[in-house]
């Protein structure tokens, strides 16, 4: 019961990391791998606010939430003037140098050696120490992400955001800030891992920079490509396979040593496997093919164009 | 009216407009027409602030668009219909018309999706359809819709009949001169099919190797003229 637990926790941290990133390439195409620094930079931030500072969970989550956004906004400034390849290239020298940060601040961060004690959060004098408590705050959190979030998509900005995605010349050409609107979006992406960051080091008290590397960054992409970009059910469903397998693999007759470099070469498989099979992931939509199937039927349509 | 003089652009190191200088006056139709590189979509994009002029200027109303931005032009009221890849092929019809909406209430009052669901009561039958799955010349009705929906005073529409059945050019024809006369909507329009053009055209621009060479009436030149210059 306290591994499913654990596991809940955890998956609802990453279905907020997840759905940070996938408003971020699923919905605008600025396809960033600096995500585990910005969720570090959350964590940090709301660890360090604690500590330090001995603020209370709230007031530290709104803090690391701000300090997360000017961070992102920061980023965001000189890199998105390159695009494309060139902006994953960027966001990838972010993400090592942001992580190079937290290894070598040592004032600040204690470098490798991370920030330790970071007490559970605390309410009206009662502090959640136990994990089924903590869950139910997490799934409250995740839960207003992800209602604040589709809410985002489904409003005018989303629609820009989408449109930014499919041809961005064209949404400038209609008076429409296409750079004003993907540096909004990269700060509000920031905010929401900062969100996981906060949750994640209250949840384990103790965090070190080897939890924010370029590979979580991966990690992170792998769950949104897996699942479906552009889909909210998409980054729920791929984060539980992709954070659930591993623990159904360890039921596996395997031996510790082979288990781990083989759960890595089981994940590389698993997303070739998409590629070829499913690229749009599991909730994307296939728009190519499904204009394609359309547009055979279309000489048919137009005589009602001509009745417009 | 919208005027551009001894306007200059250059893209690289090469000079695409040399000295252009034409106008638009209010409520008319102009027809801009030449070869393919004669510098009629770059003249387009000079106007709406996408291409930057390096001498000349340009003015609507008297006032200068030259280093505003494409947003601040827009506002201004200046719409582009671009040639191709003009519509969002993933998002519905409403919601490309949406996209196009600018707070710019305009000589004309807002624009609204009703009123482009008038001039094409088809988008109204399809307003949930995703555009990628329209025919050429649906698109092309969402393609001006938005450009619509940006509440122009003055309307540049870059090549309309392109990629289109012939048969739907006539009906986008009309629907410009619709545009034109219903909401008193100037227009600034680049073609290929001349014959069809000269037909709506109140003036003419005929543009090559960057510069203008002639500014006619329809009907006052023969078409062997026309050819020459061509």
């Amino acid at each position: 019961m306290e591994l499913l637990i654990g596991f809940a926790i955890l998956a609802c941290i990453y279905i907020i990391l997840a759905s940070s990133l996938n408003i971020l390439i699923g919905y605008t195409g600025i396809f960033s791998m600096a995500q585990a620094a910005v969720f570090g930079v959350g964590a940090y931030a709301a660890a360090l606010l604690e500590t330090k500072l001995t603020w209370g969970f709230i007031p530290s989550l709104i803090g690391a939430i701000v300090i997360a956004g000017v961070i992102s906004a920061i980023m965001a400034f000189p890199s998105l003037g390159v695009s494309g390849d060139y902006f994953i290239v960027a966001s990838f020298g972010l993400q090592m140098l942001i992580h190079t940060l937290f290894m070598n601040l040592d004032g600040l961060t204690n470098g490798p050696a991370g920030v330790q004690r970071i007490p559970r959060p605390e309410f009206f004098g009662y502090q959640l120490n136990s994990d089924i408590e903590y869950l139910i705050l997490t799934i409250l959190l995740t839960a207003i992400v992800l209602w604040f979030l589709v809410g985002i998509s489904k409003t005018g900005f989303g629609r820009v955001l989408r449109a930014i995605k499919e041809d961005e010349t064209v949404v400038q050409s209609l008076g429409k800030s296409a750079k004003r609107s993907k540096i909004t979006v990269t700060v509000l992406s920031g905010c929401v891992a900062a969100v996981a960051g906060s949750i994640y080091a209250n949840y384990v008290t103790y965090i070190s920079p080897a939890s924010f590397t370029i590979h979580e960054s991966i990690f992170i992409a792998q769950l949104i490509i897996l699942g479906g970009l552009g889909s909210w059910r998409g980054a729920t469903i791929g984060t539980i396979i992709l954070l659930g397998l591993p623990e159904v693999l360890k039921f596996l007759p395997i031996s510790e040593t082979y288990a781990a470099p083989l759960r890595q070469v089981f994940f590389g498989l698993l997303i070739i496997g998409f590629m070829i099979l499913r690229p749009q992931g599991i909730f994307g939509t296939n728009m190519a093919k499904k204009i394609k199937i359309k547009d055979s039927n279309i000489t048919a349509e137009l005589g009602e164009g001509e009745k417009a | 009216m919208l005027k551009l003089e001894n306007v200059q652009v250059s893209i690289g190191k090469k000079r695409i407009l040399e000295d252009v200088t034409m106008h638009v006056a209010k409520e008319e139709i102009v027809a801009f027409i030449g070869h393919n590189g004669a510098g009629k979509s770059t003249t387009l994009g000079a106007v709406l602030g996408t291409h930057r002029i390096q001498n000349g200027t340009i003015e609507l109303n008297n006032k200068a668009l030259t280093n505003l931005s494409t947003t601040d032009i827009v506002r201004e009221g200046i719409g582009l219909v671009p040639q191709l890849n003009n519509v969002f092929r993933n998002l519905s019809v409403e919601e490309n018309l949406e996209l196009g909406s600018v707070v710019n209430q305009g000589e004309n009052g807002a624009f609204t999706i009703e009123k482009v669901y008038e001039i094409f009561p088809i988008l109204r039958e399809r307003k949930k359809q995703l555009v990628g799955t329209m025919s050429g010349g649906q698109r092309q009705m969402v393609a001006i819709g938005i450009g619509l929906m940006s509440n122009p005073s003055y309307l540049l529409l870059d090549e309309p009949s392109v990629g289109i059945q012939p048969n739907l050019v006539d009906k986008v024809m009309e629907t410009i001169v619709k545009v034109n006369k219903e909401f008193g909507i100037s227009i600034l329009i680049v073609e290929q099919n001349i014959k069809k053009v000269l037909e709506i055209a109140d003036r003419v621009y005929v543009m090559s190797r960057g510069s203008i060479i002639k500014e006619f009436v329809p009907g006052t030149i023969n078409s062997e003229e026309l050819w020459q210059l061509m």
